[in-house]
């Protein structure tokens, strides 16, 4: 009997909802919280770039997925989720009522532990007003039983009394049924904790508690009745309220499933992959590059030291007969900007900055089978704006990108997770092996990421080697 | 498409079959490799050879050649030749151990492939024509954050043993108090961007006696992040 609610269709857009350099900050450590240990860990999104979210926190510890706002004010989120992490159970159970009451209920378990822990969910003002909104919208539209959710998933948190306030103009039957749950479901989950002398009730106790409070719900029609339904349907903890700003259009996305499939790329065992074509495009450069523009061809410097004399006339001078080598600056980078690196612009961009005046720098992406290698810094110029964005959003051309790098200039850097695909954004083991061969040819270092490069750009030409003579005693 | 990384089991590292290597003489040069931290140039410093003098030395691209071997220095107007590490350590048959020997220029490179040979082939000459041979004993590590493949083939053929560190060796778990300790397993082997090395964490708690482990938590990590790990590690606890 009754109708499972429709599936929720949460599209994450990509690469935005990847924690960047600026949101990783905030990353909450789960796997510290786990009673057992895993090898697996958590995949963090930011809540703040997922169109389609009814709420902005969100854990699912069976695929060990956690979706929080990536924000100072997503700290007390981030929180309420690592509580769920902590205490909820294994696997959302289905149930055969609407999956938002029990997860309102686990809501109230969690922030009440949390409470009792001394770690208290406090709300920050500017989202203590969204979440009291939203309850005063539940009020307007006439759905109390979101509304008493709501204020039940409040429970042990300080936006408790601003949720529940809209209550006390509401029919005296509802006011009545409303204030009922409040104080049952806060006793009743209380007292289950204290029985077992643990922070939180039982899941079973819980289980109990929000099958009762779907009955009561459910008998005053304040809900809908659902036949057997995941929990892991409902629509997310209803009392981290609004997901921020950021929710843009629907163009590249995809559902979290389909994310969550894509997650490991199919290697085929074929092998019969090809790379996609490339073209190489010059972007135009506009702008100088600031900084050290040195002339290159001094190869050599006077030394005091050294094994090579040549230049014996400065022995009178000042010693520095010996001559040293200079490295300079210059070389090649190749930015690998397909989607799973999840690089901003702004590095992009950050990483162009520092390219010395010999540097060349280039991008690549692909989709299906076709990509593009873009030459965004050469000759101490530097392209800017759009023509720093990706292409596509695949690799497709790691290949003959990789062959160009290993003609250019040395040192040879290519900034890219490894990861290699060809047509249709699949990899196999043969392309690896000969992107992998192409590399080691051309003597081709890989970091895996925008800031080692730029650390190994600005550290060029300055330290030298540290010489360490350790005594070691027994 | 999202994300392409397959998450592999970490293979656990025999920390105990390093140690016995690094304590037979008949190991002669091994390539350790691993993420930062986890405790290879403490194992190359420490394990075996205990009491001897070890001559250890980071390479960087800009290390020139003639650091490594030796190199003239005028003294009271007279050239007067400094043997350096690579050619001390053999001259005395003692350990040279060198970290980020990836990073190291081809120059730098290029002066391991006669170091690296076998104990009978072995040998450099030095610009005041000397040739040096190795005396009984020299032994060469190298540790690094990248892996072999990043040195040509010949290199990386003139290695012993080339092991690969996955974790860091439980002797260094031990010098943190237990409410750090299952926090620091966990967190050795996140994404990078998450990653706390057992590094951070001895720093953590080495601060935490003077400040409070919030405050020390800010420092090593930086607020927000200090914070995350802070609620983590109460939450973890209750
Ligand atoms: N076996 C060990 N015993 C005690 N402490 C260790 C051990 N291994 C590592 N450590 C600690 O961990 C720190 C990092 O180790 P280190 O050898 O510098 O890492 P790596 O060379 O792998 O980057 C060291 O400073 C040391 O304090
Ligand atoms: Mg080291
Ligand atoms: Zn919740």
């Amino acid at each position: 009997m009754g109708k499972r609610p429709k599936r929720r269709r949460v599209r994450i857009r990509k690469q935005s909802a990847y924690p960047t350099h600026r949101t990783q900050q905030h990353l909450p450590y789960p796997e510290l919280v786990e009673s057992e240990p895993n090898d697996t860990p958590y995949r963090i999104l930011d809540s703040n770039h997922i169109d389609g979210l009814i709420s902005n926190g969100l854990t699912n510890k069976q695929d060990r997925q956690l979706i929080v706002p990536l924000d100072q004010n997503g700290h007390v989120v981030s929180n309420h989720e690592l509580a769920h992490v902590k205490w909820s159970p294994e696997i959302w159970p289905k149930v055969r009522y609407h999956p938002n009451i029990f997860l309102a209920v686990e809501d109230a378990r969690v922030n009440l532990g949390l409470e009792r822990i001394g770690m208290p969910m406090q709300v920050p003002p500017s989202d203590r007003v969204e979440i009291a909104k939203l309850a005063f919208q539940d009020f307007q539209r006439g759905d109390y039983g979101m509304l008493i959710l709501r204020g039940i998933a409040s429970l042990g948190t300080d936006v408790e009394e601003a949720i529940f306030e809209p209550l006390a103009q509401a029919d005296p039957i509802i006011r009545e049924l409303g204030n009922d749950l409040r104080e049952s479901v806060r006793t009743r989950l209380e007292r289950a904790a204290d029985r077992i002398e643990k922070p939180v009730a039982s899941d079973r106790a819980t289980g109990k508690i929000a099958k009762d409070v779907a009955k009561r719900l459910e008998s005053y029609g304040l809900i809908e009745k659902c036949g057997l339904t995941s929990v892991a349907e409902a629509d997310g903890c209803l009392v981290c309220g609004p997901p921020g700003e950021g929710c843009g259009d629907g163009d590249g996305v995809l559902t979290i499933d389909d994310g969550a499939r894509a997650h490991t790329r199919r290697e085929r065992s074929g092998g019969d992959v090809d790379p996609g074509t490339m073209k190489i495009v010059m972007a135009p450069t506009p702008q100088r590059i600031l900084g050290n523009q040195r002339a290159l061809e001094r190869k050599w410097r006077p030394a005091a030291e050294g094994s090579v004399v040549t230049a014996v006339h400065r022995m009178p001078i000042d010693g520095a007969i010996f001559r040293r080598p200079i490295r300079h600056r210059g070389g090649t980078i190749l930015i690998d900007t397909s989607g799973s690196m999840r690089l901003s612009s702004e590095e992009i961009d950050r990483l162009v900055r520092v390219a010395g005046g010999a540097t060349m720098v280039a991008m690549y992406s692909g989709d299906g089978d076709e990509g593009e290698l873009r030459i965004i810094a050469k000759d101490g110029r530097r392209a800017v704006g759009m023509h720093l964005d990706p292409y596509g959003q695949g690799n497709i051309v790691d290949l003959p990108a990789l062959e160009w790098l290993a003609e250019q200039a040395m040192p040879r850097i290519w900034v890219s997770d490894g990861s290699v695909s060809g047509c249709g954004d699949r990899g196999s083991k043969e392309l690896r092996l000969a992107c992998a061969d192409v590399k080691r040819r051309g003597q081709i270092e890989r970091l895996g990421k925008v800031d080692d490069a730029i650390a190994r750009m600005s550290r060029r030409g300055r330290r030298a080697a540290r010489v360490d003579r350790t005594k070691k005693k027994s | 498409m999202a994300e392409k990384k397959v998450v592999e089991p970490r293979r656990p590292t025999d920390w105990a079959l390093v140690e016995e290597l690094l304590s037979s003489e008949e190991m002669r040069t091994m390539f350790l490799y691993g993420d930062p931290s986890l405790g290879k140039t403490y194992a190359a410093y420490h394990f075996g050879r205990t009491g001897e003098e070890i001559y250890a030395i980071t390479l960087t691209e800009d290390t020139p050649a003639a650091e490594l071997r030796g190199h003239y220095v005028p003294v009271e107007g007279e050239l007067v030749w400094r043997d350096g590490p690579f050619t001390a350590a053999m001259r005395n048959g003692s350990r040279l151990v060198i970290n980020e020997v990836t990073h190291g220029p081809p120059e730098a490179q290029s002066l391991l492939y006669p170091v690296l040979e076998s104990i009978e082939t072995a040998r450099l000459t030095l610009p005041t024509n000397e040739t040096v041979r190795p005396a009984p004993g020299f032994q060469v590590i190298c540790t690094d954050n990248l892996t072999p493949d990043e040195l040509p083939d010949a290199l990386q053929d003139r290695f012993d043993c080339t092991i690969e560190v996955t974790e860091p060796h439980p002797n260094a778990f031990d010098k943190l108090p237990a409410d750090l300790r299952q926090a620091a397993r966990r967190s050795f082997a996140l994404e990078s961007a998450r990653r706390v090395s057992i590094r951070r964490w001895l720093a953590i708690d080495r601060l935490r006696g003077k400040i409070g482990l919030r405050k020390a938590c800010h420092a090593v990590l930086g607020p927000a992040r200090g914070d995350q790990i802070m609620d983590a590690l109460n939450l973890g606890k209750a």
